[in-house]
């Protein structure tokens, strides 16, 4: 029974910074519908901010890192959009996710250029530098806290999305761009908003993980964050917040789970996991299965 | 549509051929007969940048004082070429020609095994020597890998042999030991190797508990901390690591809240633990590490006069890479004054069954026929004390001649 | 050069242009270079195979992967462990099987990845690359992170390789014959089915090619070129490792096609060849050309979608536009003008 609460905390508080990544990447496919493989540099820089902001122990310190990090990639963000992404939205989506992949080259350059490769630490806030309890089983501050902030972000999210102006126009665009355009949305403000929110999401991400990993150029494609991203919006359904908020957490309980049962499959699970369900449902957990069947003959 | 578009790429192909035949036939330069051209072929880019600055440190270290005291045997002046591999085996096939076109006929580096393989590959080609100053892998001598190369790291079984023996020295209660290691046959086998060595000190089975192997690469140790801290009542269990680098880092990290490394009897790791300790700004928990060197634990005249040295030209202590650096060009240095010259066959004939003594007390006999340096090593337990010298005391040394 | 093609329209299909091209490639290099530049060169040849294949899936057939190092891997490490373990076996027989090894792999792959589309479609086989990066250390077989060693020893048919010239020769006869393979099927009806996938799709099924079939066979063999480019890159360095299989293979192929642009056949070629040597000959200068080929791609998705290619036909057009004479017909059209004054020298046609 501890074995099993010890194993849910450690799956959900591994998955929870990959939904914080995931979700704004399947927030930006959702309107966009450009996969943005730069959100990896966005993620890593994210972090980066934060061992150059970060000053002092204190909790107040660590969230106005969090802030500056959020901040500071939510204007790379911006900037990329509007330089990048938006020349290319009428080339087609397979130019703009070159186009995305060239801007995950470049920013990874840059970031390389500013911080060095030399890999980084930041301490944790000492106000959540500890562990407790939970039946037996011993978690840490920072994790739970960590799966609070998720629980933040998903729901702050969702409130955006159904109960606000924005949130409307936001779901008229990515339902039908021309359409939207047709009712008076700017189509063009709304997508930068979106770009926008995408990379804050991003950058917070990243500015979350710095305590509890090495910070160097492997995390803008790590296979402990990116890629289960990845996989994540995949299996969720492209476009889908809450598809990327349960694929995100069961992969991680998944994950967790091989280690302890089947430790020779640990590592391996998101990817047997991914194979299996693009053979039954390719367009994911709660993705429409009109536009993924379309093109998949 | 496609039928001028070969020519034209051809024509192309041809056109940026000869543009860029400005950049010309090399000539292989012969070296000056006064000086002796030693290359370093060290990712000096990437996220071993740190590390492989210190090594290069070393070398220049050594050449500077072999320089002062007017060159090797007197006659040749030592000129170090650092080239860039960038931590690419690619590359370093690529920077072992440009050493070759410059004349450069010797050569130390080699951070990991597949760049001290790809190094000794290309140099090959050219029947230059070549010194792997920093990897370890047993793989790569007896027989060596190419007739060229030479390895002077301390291979893996020795190193381990050596933590497994200290541990029993220094810890003979501890009963259980969990293990975490890299998913890589090297980081299993040092466990495996100090294990025996355990027993073989104690004259008991060592248990075994919980058993990990991370996956390289991965920095996200929750799973396997959360099933360490399972393990109850840890004042007489050991943890073993068999990780490096990032990987040390993100564990010590992510393991800091829940308080376990303080509660086990001890903590042992064979990987390389001083650059992620001394990053930690005086922080980082205590570790019992074994590795070919640690400054504070050398006491002899040249041990000092390397430290200060070193500290001059850098402002740093020397780290076991650094002390490798060093080591090589020593080797190359005694074996150009035995061979009598600078020829890249005469040299590694020299090398073949040379000892010399090293700033650890100890002496380092290269074997003839497979090649391989053997030196000693040493064991230390590193802590985190802002007050030593970069945040780091080492403490409780023991060095280990070689057999 | 127009003139072989209007008169000898036999040629160009049979890829007589293409062939001699690598025939004075092959000889003039080694005129002008020798010692690392040579070796770069070498590099630089079995790029162009690299990018040549890759292009079969992504210019042709408009798959795109991310996991092409997955199949450049395979081949190394096909060769390696053929080395291994039938030393004897002649080193064109190992390339043989590695290619056939990667393109069962991939068409496998195909069967059940093309159920997505599109970016999905590339991250999966990014993950395919991950597994593969993975299996490296769990098989032990696969010997982990010390990799192989000793490749230079393998024949090729009856003697190994003794020196870097021999290995430029070797090195580029390859590559010259697989890109002539390529060049064949570009022109036959299969490489025309693959065009027709790309443009569309949908009217390509409604014309009665069978879309799944053709974009499986272009993964396979797009694959098995990919093995050989890779044994081949392998051979030259004399290791093989996990770094064969690292993504940024994956992304440094797709940055030589993108530069030199796939609307024509030889666009990656050119492509290779440029990023080789700016790689080369910028990390002697800086220490980190990373972020100049991020920016120069940058350029080049935003500005010159077509790459390096299309360039001359973009001068062309700003200096008619400049002239106030009506722009060049656009398409294939305009790749048959005469184009005397394109920056081309004319010696290396002759």
């Amino acid at each position: 029974m501890n074995d099993l609460i010890a194993v849910l905390v450690a799956g959900v508080a591994q998955g929870v910074p990959v939904f914080v990544v995931a979700s704004g990447l399947t927030l930006i496919y959702g309107v966009l519908h450009v996969l943005n493989f730069a959100h990896g540099s966005f993620f890593l820089i994210g972090a980066l901010i934060v061992t150059t902001t970060l000053q002092g122990p204190s909790l107040g310190a660590f969230l106005g890192s969090i802030l500056l990090a959020g901040v500071g990639v939510m204007a790379i963000g911006v900037l990329s959009e509007v330089l990048v992404f938006r020349p290319l939205y009428k080339a087609g989506s397979t130019v703009s996710f070159l186009g995305a992949f060239a801007l995950f080259l470049a920013l990874l350059g840059l970031a390389t250029l500013v911080w060095g490769t030399n890999p980084r630490t930041v301490a944790y806030p000492s106000a959540l530098d500890g562990s407790f309890s939970i039946g037996g089983a011993r978690v840490g501050q920072y994790d739970l806290a960590l799966v609070a902030v998720g629980v933040v972000i998903a729901a702050g999210l969702w409130l955006l999305l159904t109960k606000t102006s924005l949130g409307t126009r936001v779901r008229a665009v990515s339902h039908d761009r021309t359409m939207a355009l047709a009712l008076g949305i700017r189509a063009g403000q709304v997508s930068t908003i979106v770009f926008g929110i995408g990379a804050f999401l991003a950058g917070v991400a990243g500015a979350l993980i710095a305590p509890v990993s090495s910070i160097d150029e492997g995390l803008a494609l790590s296979s402990d964050y990116m890629l289960p991203a990845f996989i994540a919006i995949i299996v969720g359904g492209l476009g889908s917040v809450p598809g990327a908020l349960i694929a995100a957490i069961a992969l991680g309980i998944l994950e967790s789970l091989s280690f302890r049962i089947a430790p020779s499959l640990s590592g391996f699970s998101y990817y047997l996991v991914v194979a299996a369900f693009l053979m039954f449902r390719p367009q994911g957990l709660l993705g429409s299965a009109a536009r993924s069947t379309a093109m998949a003959r | 549509m496609a039928r001028p578009t070969v020519l034209r790429a051809v024509a192309a192909a041809g056109a940026v051929a000869l543009a860029l035949a400005g950049c010309g036939k090399s000539e292989g330069a012969g070296s000056d007969s006064d000086t002796v051209k030693i290359g370093v072929v060290l990712p000096f880019t990437g996220v071993q940048a740190t590390i492989a600055k210190l090594e290069g440190q070393g070398a220049e270290v050594a050449a500077k004082m072999i320089n002062d005291a007017g060159g090797v045997d007197g006659q040749w002046e030592i000129e170090l070429v650092d080239v860039d591999d960038q931590l690419d085996p690619a590359r370093s096939a690529t920077v072992i020609r440009d050493l070759n076109d410059q004349g450069v006929q010797l050569a130390i580096g080699g951070q990991t095994s597949d760049l001290c393989k790809s190094s000794a590959e290309a140099s090959q080609r050219f029947n230059m020597t070549f010194i792997g100053a920093h990897c370890t892998s047993p793989d790569l001598v007896d027989p060596p890998i190419t007739d060229n190369f030479f390895m002077i790291g301390q291979q893996m079984t020795d190193l381990a042999k050596a933590i497994g023996t200290g541990l029993a020295e220094r810890y003979p209660d501890i009963e259980t030991w969990d293990v975490m290691t890299y998913d890589v046959d090297a980081m299993r086998l040092s466990w495996e190797e100090a294990k025996k060595a355990m027993e073989a000190e104690l004259g008991r089975p060592v248990q075994v508990g919980e058993q990990y192997q991370v996956p390289v690469g991965g920095t996200t140790m929750r799973k396997e901390i959360s099933g360490l801290v399972s393990t109850g009542d840890k004042s007489k269990r050991g943890l073993f690591l068999g990780i490096y680098g990032a990987g040390t880092t993100s564990f010590v990290q992510q393991a800091k809240p829940t308080g376990l490394l303080d509660e086990y009897g001890v903590v042992a790791q064979t990987g390389v633990y001083w650059p992620t300790a001394t990053a930690m700004d005086g922080a980082a928990p205590a570790i019992y590490n074994v590795h070919d060197y640690f400054y504070a634990c050398q006491d002899t005249e040249e041990n000092t006069e390397f430290v200060t040295a070193f500290e001059e030209l850098t402002g740093e202590k020397p780290d076991a890479g650094a002390y490798q650096g060093y080591l090589a060009i020593k080797l190359l240095e005694a074996a150009i004054a035995e061979a009598g010259s600078t020829d890249s066959a005469d040299v590694q004939a020299a090398l073949e069954g040379l000892s010399i003594e090293t700033p650890m007390g100890t002496s380092m006999t290269i074997s003839a026929d497979g090649h391989e340096g053997k030196g000693g090593v040493t064991t230390a337990v590193l802590a985190g004390d802002p007050s030593a010298p970069q945040g780091v005391a080492i403490t409780d040394c023991g060095v280990t001649p070689a057999e | 050069m127009n003139l072989i093609a209007r008169y000898s329209p036999t040629a160009t299909k049979l890829g007589l242009p293409l062939v001699a091209g690598f025939a004075v490639v092959a000889v003039l290099v080694p005129v002008f270079y020798g010692g690392s530049p040579l070796f770069t060169w070498t590099t630089a040849a079995a790029w162009v195979l690299f990018a040549m294949a890759t292009s079969v899936m992504f210019g042709w057939t408009g798959l795109l992967s991310f996991g092409q190092a997955a199949f450049f891997g395979v081949g190394a490490y096909a060769m390696a462990l053929l080395n291994t373990h039938v030393p004897d076996m002649p080193g064109l027989v190992m390339l043989a099987v590695g290619a056939g090894a990667a393109g069962l792999l991939a068409a496998l792959f195909a069967l059940f990845a093309l159920r997505t589309s599109g970016a999905e479609f590339a991250i999966l086989t990014l993950v395919l690359a991950q597994v593969l990066w993975l299996l490296t250390y769990r098989v032990p077989g696969l010997k982990g992170e010390d990799g192989f060693h000793g490749l230079f020893a393998i024949k090729i048919w009856n003697e190994p390789l003794t020196s870097d010239l021999e290995l430029w020769y070797y090195t580029i006869a390859v590559v010259g014959v697989c890109c002539w393979l390529l060049w064949l099927l570009y022109r036959s009806t299969a490489g025309m089915a693959m065009r027709a996938v790309r443009d569309d799709p949908w009217r390509a099924a409604a014309l009665g090619i069978n879309v799944r079939r053709v974009q499986v066979g272009a993964f396979g063999v797009s694959a098995a070129f990919s093995a050989v480019a890779g044994a081949l890159v392998a051979q030259g360095q004399g290791v093989v490792g996990p770094s064969t299989l690292a993504f940024s293979i994956s992304g440094e192929v797709l940055v030589a096609c993108l530069i030199g642009g796939m609307s024509r056949f030889a666009g990656p070629m050119l492509g290779a060849v440029v990023l080789i040597w700016v790689q080369t000959l910028l990390s002697n200068v800086f220490h980190d050309s990373n972020v100049f080929v991020g920016l120069l791609l940058l350029v080049i998705v935003i500005a010159l979608p077509k790459g390096l290619v299309s360039l001359p036909d973009k001068v062309r057009g700003v200096r008619r536009r400049w002239s106030g004479s009506p722009p060049p017909p656009s398409g294939p059209a305009s790749a048959e003008r005469p184009s005397s004054d394109g920056p081309i020298p004319a010696e290396s046609v002759r």
